[in-house]
């Protein structure tokens, strides 16, 4: 076993086009960021080549 | 059940952008200052046993662990830690659910606010979008480790929501 966890899963997704990937993804990483934050769910979905894209 | 594999992709890059602001330490030390809570024992506190599990994996020096077990269990003196937990819309109507440990509640609360307002989301009040999510455990398993069937039948036998396999990686939903 690699690991083991208990997390919030969202019960349906929201799919975001590349354009709204971005400020979707801003928003995250700033609450991630901030220190007092442990871990954010959230329900969008991105697809893999969106990713890869903001990745860089 | 469609559509579940794509929240484990967000955990990665989540935890890839942890590891690069050196915050890996910060958040593990604070939930295990957290578990310590109800005893300081990992053999008695499974809780605390599968932090450390992780702490050891991350290569976290056995003092600042040590450390923050103290703090938890009242040994050493620290400001006292809440959970709490925001709610919030993002842009294009995404529904976040933020986690947050912290010593000081009302900072929090306004530093997350304003944070939400600045990338043109808002926070909600507790409720309004928890309801959206399900909490589940998630075990991830390498394929290397055992055959997707065997797998499988160990999965069925136990009772699980859901087996995924993705590149790499062979999940297990356990609800």
């Amino acid at each position: 076993m690699d690991s083991a966890e208990i997390t919030m899963i969202p019960k349906t997704t929201v799919p975001l086009d590349d354009k709204k990937a971005g400020s979707v993804l801003s928003l995250y990483d700033a609450l991630d960021e901030y220190e007092d934050v442990q871990n954010v769910y959230a329900n969008f979905e991105i697809s893999d080549e969106i990713m890869a894209k903001l990745e860089k | 059940m469609s559509g579940h594999s794509k929240w484990s992709k967000v955990k990665r890059y989540k935890g890839a952008l942890d590891q690069k602001r050196g915050q890996v330490f910060s958040r593990l030390s604070k939930e295990i200052q957290l578990a310590a809570k109800s005893g300081g024992d990992p053999d008695t506190n499974m809780k605390l046993r599968t932090l450390l599990l992780k702490a050891r994996e991350a290569s976290m020096p056995a003092d600042t662990i040590k450390r923050a077990i103290n703090k938890g269990t009242g040994a050493e003196a620290s400001a006292a830690l809440e959970e709490c937990l925001y709610e919030g819309y993002g842009p294009s109507g995404v529904a976040l659910l933020v986690e947050v440990v912290t010593e000081s509640r009302n900072r929090t609360a306004a530093d997350i606010r304003s944070i939400f307002a600045k990338h043109n989301g808002n926070m909600a009040p507790s409720g309004s979008v928890a309801f959206l999510f399900v909490k589940t455990g998630l075990i991830t398993v390498k394929k290397s480790a055992i055959g997707e069937d065997e797998l499988m039948g160990l999965v069925l036998d136990a009772g699980a929501e859901d087996l995924k396999t993705d590149k790499g990686d062979a999940y297990e939903v356990v609800t």
